[in-house]
């Protein structure tokens, strides 16, 4: 019997002692190799994964992280049983993916806890209302609408709580989706009672900002308020990852404050104190340090929050306070109450080893497993925004890289004590430099985090900026993977580039110096000047050349045209290929993995959009001053590119596009349907009466055959979304031909078709194609593209046709066998003429039938108005 | 790089070497393919990354492949690795490469344009301070049976950075004492010079030892002794394991092979027995081991013994523990034995052991194998060698003859080695491991490098 799979993912690889979260994945890690399946851990970032990695190999997990093509490739070639995606965010990341290329997998939501809560709560606590933002914004509304469709999404959604397992199936209207699986620990009961224990610990990841907002409660609020000879005795010790973070703050310079920060475990700490304070004034999910305090027997004051969805007593189990001062009485009162501290200790004990063991857990998360498996597993896909998409989806590869690559250059570049913006998404490792103050940019003014939203537009993003240097911020430092602001904030990149010098303009990352407005030295001050390295590291250039392959489920045709790419005469480095993968099912990602290595290529994915979608985010992707869209059942001449880069030379002006040669792949066995669409009825690459450098008009724009300036389709439109096969380039190409454009015949530039064609593939090419001219007609009324898209009175000549189009159909493939059994007789070429006239015949109805279709369903297709075309000057 | 920039960068390249690489010595290069980098004369230069005879192989080599590579040509003799300015992009790029070079090797020059690293341990029993805390790190790892947390006290050395598959953490702030309870950190690691009082806080968190660094970076054994202070230890660690292998006449290969196990056993208690068949066997650098080292036995068998007999002979007279049989056709990787011994520690059904097998050119070559219903064998060939789906252990149905791990008390339960031909031994003893009811893991992190591309080798290392 082979075991059942599992996927677990999140953030970061399952450690137990990173945080709450980690600790919590590393169980049910533990839950599952004991009920032997098979177990694969998954990370999105890759920090800290060396000795995670490490302790999951001896446990014979394997570990991928970051998340990668070699875990893409596993999802599709070994489907799991089972993906278990901590956090919202990572199931965002992973949803898609795992629903196309492994639909039979079922897709279980970790929660953690709800965040929606979480942030509202941060909003409106009534207890901390002094916060500048006091109301929910547009970013709230963004995460929430993204956080419920991930959870709605799933197969499953664990839960901390009973409460938030509620909550959760009352929004996504489905009561059985979501499973309560508590937090749990197995921790022994201290040995020390009462008199041997000194203090009161706070224990926290001090990443979460609730637990930032709970020690500032308790150092300015709390404390203040407790005998200093009561604090002197009962010193207050903080522990807890990234504690950095409270490093200044206010009230933690009391000598009876000590910071230790983070440590191998907690347990010597909960062991040897007498109390634990837990202030938690927002919050959501339930609270493993108080499950872990009183399972040593620590008693605990914490507050109406804190304890939440543990079903624990005030004054039975802990103390419960929720204002300063009742708080302060609180904890005097543990702190000096023998008979109380030891009651508490007794039955808050009782109390979670009861309902917070590891058996408890264990069972809820294998029923939750055995739920979500026996229903069928949902096929729901996700909007997720293009930035996502793209950033997070092919960064991976290569971040842990750029990180590096990042760091290098700051040590060498900025000054020790800087203080950097870091464009970014709020990954930790981008502000990790070493001894610099790094902020997240965009940054969350009251908590200092990532704000968890770009700007709105490039005002936004200068006033955002201007903000942060004012409060201090001196270097901004843009990563590569975040680029594409520069683009979309073009203002804002200007702005940028006017006004700051420009420290680093690497493949990494840029640095502007925003110390000294309007300086245009490239260093001053104590910038330290560059080593060499700079001038010596090897830099990509620009490439000349993007070559734009949409494709959609044609793995092994685009396997032979890429590989006729990579043996270009065209210097490898002066081209780029980037593939857009239509949402493809099949194993198109594991080509362009593999082609990686072998050629520039980038794989941008995107959800089944359409021809016109596919070959604008082809266009957007590419880097190259000349966009050359093929196609990816075509092969290269291996001077292909060459020639149009050649032809491009010739004709420089920026309005000149390129139309190469295209014939039948040598490979294949030209049929007779085959050579009539191409020499007979013209409808395939047809160039008879063509000279070389002729100048054509915009009918012979044909996609997948011509190349052009990236800059005049930047500047002057794309192609239109609305056509999902067909006509597309031809529509873009009427546009751009108000606008100047001229196509040039340059037959030197030869690709061949590497895909046979029968009859019925081509009927029903035909049909797509004519629906594509309805769609085309109905956007413009220029009686030049009512011509060329020949729908008038279709819908009447549709009727007319109808009734005889199958009996030619079939005439037509009885006389295709017919003709392969004739020799070369009279008898033959007659029965050739009569084939010939049924192919135009039924080719011609077929169109008719699409655009009839088309004209039924009616689709809403606006005139050219919206159409990103400018008009010259 | 501009023309000009490549000139001058040779040139000055050129000054370098002669002023820093002796004369007889082997110079490996890292390079992008450019000849006139490995052209000028004067010493014995190769490109790296490159096959024996020096040419390149393809790139991109990296992570595992990179530093196997990296093995192999320092079993072959290279002494010295200069990375110029245009390749530091490796070390950018390469995080496995880059830790492997730091933890094991001590760089001679960093000028900004160039690095120079020595590729050679001494063998006078010096020892650099990552290698001394590595070994405390091991010996804390066999003493705690799991990975020890590290306090690297301000060493200055990042040892977050050398040791990337431990919890190592620094206090937050740096003050005289340390905020951390009594015998809460399995290790700490800080500076002699921090002076005795900081000594004295280090002994009091640290629950098992302390190690203050030496001023120098290189310093003999009685230093290193000194350095280490251990607060409780429950049993040195004894002589557990036996590691056997057969050696060949007198040859470069067999000089490459010896000269590999040799330096990665060089901190480890494990007995060596070797077993010869003439008095040719192992030639010089046998010799010269078996003097300076009496950890090393022969085991002397007829020349017609087949491999079974020889290997069963030996271990016939092996007192560890755990046996390691080993063919001398490969280099080893730093540290191949303590995941061995781990694993068997660890697991208690464990018969057998796998390792990861890999090219001469840093591909995949054997990554433990199963043996299928209908008698054919399915040896995980190929693929990338560091791919995370290869670095877990996990139960396999046989490993390659190359290197064969079992306890010593299972060998003799199951009767030794019952095949003769290298190509079925191990599948043989694995297949007989398992109707014992034994299993047999593969160890991801115990590698051992083909030296050549040996075709015979090749074939019989991967069962086929």
């Amino acid at each position: 019997v082979q075991p059942k799979r599992a996927l677990v993912c999140s953030y970061y690889l399952p450690q137990p002692d990173l945080d709450s979260s980690s600790r919590r994945l590393h169980h049910l890690v533990g839950f599952l190799l004991d009920d032997g399946w098979e177990v694969t851990a998954a990370a999105r970032n890759p920090g800290r994964s060396g000795q995670a990695a490490r302790a999951l190999g001896e446990l014979g997990v394997p570990a991928y992280a970051p998340i990668g093509p070699e875990l893409h490739r596993l999802i599709v070639a070994e489907p799991f049983d089972v993906a278990i995606l901590g956090f919202w965010h990572i199931a965002e990341l992973l949803m898609n993916e795992i629903r196309r290329s492994s639909p039979r997998t079922r897709v279980i939501v970790d929660s953690m806890d709800i965040h929606f809560l979480r942030h509202a709560r941060s909003v409106f606590a009534p207890s901390v209302q002094e916060r500048p933002v006091d109301a929910l914004d547009d970013g709230y509304a963004s995460e929430l609408v993204r956080e419920l469709n991930a959870y709605a999404a799933a197969d499953a959604v664990l839960a901390v709580s009973e409460k938030e397992a509620g909550l959760v199936g009352d929004f996504i209207a489905d009561p059985h989706v979501a499973h309560a699986v508590p937090d749990c620990e197995n921790l022994s009961r201290s040995p020390l009672g009462f008199d041997d224990r000194k203090g009161m610990l706070f224990v926290g990841n001090f990443e979460h900002p609730p637990n930032l907002d709970a020690v500032n409660f308790l150092c300015e609020e709390v404390l203040p308020l407790l005998d200093r000879d009561l604090m002197s005795e009962h010193p207050l010790t903080i522990v807890g990852n990234d504690a950095h973070l409270l490093i200044g703050k206010r009230g933690l310079d009391d000598p009876n404050v000590r910071l230790v920060g983070w440590v191998p475990s907690v347990v010597p700490y909960l062991e040897q104190t007498r109390i634990s304070v837990i202030p938690l004034r927002y919050g959501a999910g339930t609270k493993r340090k108080l499950i872990q305090t009183l399972m040593v027997g620590t008693p605990a004051v914490s507050t109406s929050l804190g304890v939440e969805g543990l079903d624990l007593r005030d004054g039975d189990h802990v103390l419960v306070a929720d204002d300063a001062p009742a708080f302060a009485d609180a904890v005097a009162r543990l702190l000096g109450h023998r008979a109380q501290w030891e009651a508490l200790a007794a039955k808050g004990r009782q109390h979670v080893v009861d309902r917070r063991g590891l058996e408890t857990s264990r069972r809820s998360f294998l029923s939750a497993i055995a739920a979500a498996s026996a229903r069928p597993p949902k096929q729901r896909l996700l909007a997720v925004p293009d930035w996502t998409s793209e950033q997070e989806k092919v960064a991976p590869v290569l971040y842990d890289g750029i990180v590096r690559r990042i760091q290098r250059l700051v040590r060498q570049l900025v000054p020790p004590s800087a203080t950097l913006l870091v464009v970014s998404r709020g990954d930790p490792d981008l502000v990790d430099l070493d001894a610099r103050d790094a902020w997240h940019f965009p940054r969350d003014e009251r908590t200092g985090r990532y704000a968890g939203f770009h700007p709105v537009d490039s005002s936004a993003a200068i006033e955002h900026l201007e903000a942060l240097r004012e409060e201090g911020g001196e270097f901004l430092l843009l990563p590569s993977t975040s680029f594409w602001w520069l683009e979309t904030y073009d203002e804002f990149a200007a702005y940028l580039v006017e006004r700051y010098a420009r420290l680093a303009d690497d493949s990494a990352c840029l640095i502007f110096d925003l110390r000294s407005p309007g300086a245009t030295s490239q260093h001053d001050g104590d910038v330290r000047e560059p080593r060499a390295q700079p001038a010596v590291v090897s830099r990509r250039r620009e490439p000349l050349v993007s070559v734009v392959i949409p494709t959609h489920n044609r793995a092994a045709l685009l396997e032979a045209s890429l590989s006729s790419l990579a043996e270009q005469s065209l210097a490898r480095d002066s081209f780029e290929v980037v593939v857009v993968d239509d949402g493809s099912t099949d194993a198109t990602p594991l080509v362009c993995d593999d082609f990686s290595r072998r050629l520039a290529l980038r794989y941008v994915a995107v959800d089944r959009a359409g021809i016109g979608a596919a070959k604008n985010a082809g266009a957007q992707a590419a880097t190259g001053s000349i966009v050359f869209f093929f196609d990816d059942d075509d092969v290269a001449d291996p001077d292909l590119l060459l020639n149009h880069t050649r032809a491009h030379d010739d004709h420089a002006d920026e309005e000149v596009a390129v139309l190469g040669y295209t014939g039948w792949a040598r490979s294949l066995a030209v049929t007779e349907v085959m050579r009539f669409v191409t020499d007979i009825g013209h409808y395939l690459f047809s160039y008879d009466g063509l000279d070389e450098g002729q100048e054509l008009d915009f009918t012979y724009f044909w996609g997948g055959r011509t190349s052009c300036k990236r800059s005049f389709l930047t500047k002057r439109g794309l192609f239109r979304s609305e056509f999902m096969f067909g006509s597309e380039d031809i529509e873009l190409a009427y546009r751009l031909s108000k606008v100047g454009l001229r196509v040039v015949y340059w037959p030197r530039a030869v690709q061949y078709m590497n895909r046979p064609i029968t009859y019925d593939e081509f009927c029903s090419r035909c049909e797509r194609q004519g629906a594509s001219q309805w769609i085309f007609s109905q956007m413009h009324e220029d009686p030049e593209v009512q011509d060329w898209c020949g729908v008038a009175d279709a819908r009447k000549r549709w009727e007319e046709v109808e009734p005889m189009l199958d009996e030619r159909r079939r005439r037509a493939e009885e006389l295709e066998q017919l003709l392969a059994g004739l020799g070369g007789t009279r008898e033959q070429e007659d029965t050739r003429q009569q084939l010939w006239e049924l192919y135009w015949w039924t080719f011609e109805a077929c169109k008719l039938k699409g655009m009839a279709e088309a004209q039924q369903l009616d689709r809403p297709t606006p005139r050219s108005t919206a159409a990103p075309v400018t008009a010259r000057g | 790089v501009t023309g000009g920039h490549h000139t001058s960068m040779v040139r000055s390249m050129s000054e370098l070497i002669e002023e820093h690489v002796p004369e007889a010595a082997t110079l490996l290069v890292a390079s992008s393919g450019g000849q006139d980098l490995v052209s000028f004369g004067g010493r014995h230069l190769l490109a790296f990354p490159a096959d024996v005879p020096g040419v390149r192989v393809p790139d991109p080599l990296s992570g595992i492949a990179l530093i196997a590579h990296l093995e192999v040509q320092r079993a072959w003799g290279a002494q010295f690795l200069l990375i110029p300015a245009t390749e530091l992009w490796r070390l950018d790029e390469d995080r496995a490469f880059e830790r492997h070079l730091s933890r094991h090797y001590h760089v001679v020059l960093d000028d900004g344009g160039y690095v120079l690293f020595s590729l050679r341990r001494e063998r006078s029993g010096r020892t650099t301070t990552a290698e001394l805390v590595r070994r405390t790190v091991i010996e804390c790892e066999q003493e705690l049976r799991r990975p020890p947390t590290v306090l690297d006290w301000f060493s200055g050395l990042d040892f977050s950075d050398r040791l990337p598959d431990l919890r190592v953490f620094s206090p937050l702030e740096q003050r005289s004492d340390l905020p951390y309870l009594t015998h809460t950190i399995d290790l700490v690691v800080l500076p002699v010079s921090a002076g005795s009082a900081a000594l004295a806080e280090a002994d009091r968190v640290a629950a098992l030892a302390v190690v203050s660094l030496p001023e120098t970076s290189a310093f003999d054994s009685d230093e290193a002794a000194r350095a280490v202070r251990w607060k409780s230890r429950s049993v040195a660690p004894g002589s557990t394991t036996s590691v056997i292998t057969r050696c060949s006449p007198a040859s470069r290969a067999t000089d490459a092979f010896l000269f590999s196990l040799r330096e990665t056993l060089a901190e480890s208690d494990a007995e060596i027995l070797i077993v010869t068949d003439t008095e040719a066997s192992g030639g010089a650098e046998l010799a010269a081991w078996r003097a300076a080292d009496e950890r090393v036995h022969l085991v002397d068998v007829a020349a017609e013994a087949s491999l079974g007999q020889a290997w069963n002979a030996a271990a016939s007279v092996a007192e560890g523990e755990l046996l390691v049989f080993l063919l001398s056709a490969v280099a080893l990787l730093p540290e191949w034995l303590p995941p061995l011994q781990r694993l068997f520690r660890d697991r208690e059904s464990a018969g057998g052991a796998a390792a990861k097998i890999l090219t001469c050119d840093g591909e995949l070559l054997h990554a433990g194998g199963d043996v299928l219903p209908d008698g054919s064998i399915d040896a995980r060939r190929g693929g990338r060698p560091d791919a995370p789906g290869l670095a877990s252990v996990r139960a396999v149905g046989f490993g390659s003859p190359l290197l064969v791990a079992t306890p010593r008390r299972v060998f003799g339960s199951v009767g030794g080695f019952a095949a003769d031909h290298p190509s079925v031994l191990s599948i043989d003893y694995c297949l007989r491991l398992r109707e014992k009811g034994y299993d047999v893991f593969f160890q991801p992190e115990t590698v051992a490098v083909l030296l050549d591309r040996d075709t015979s080798v090749v074939a019989a290392s991967n069962g086929s």
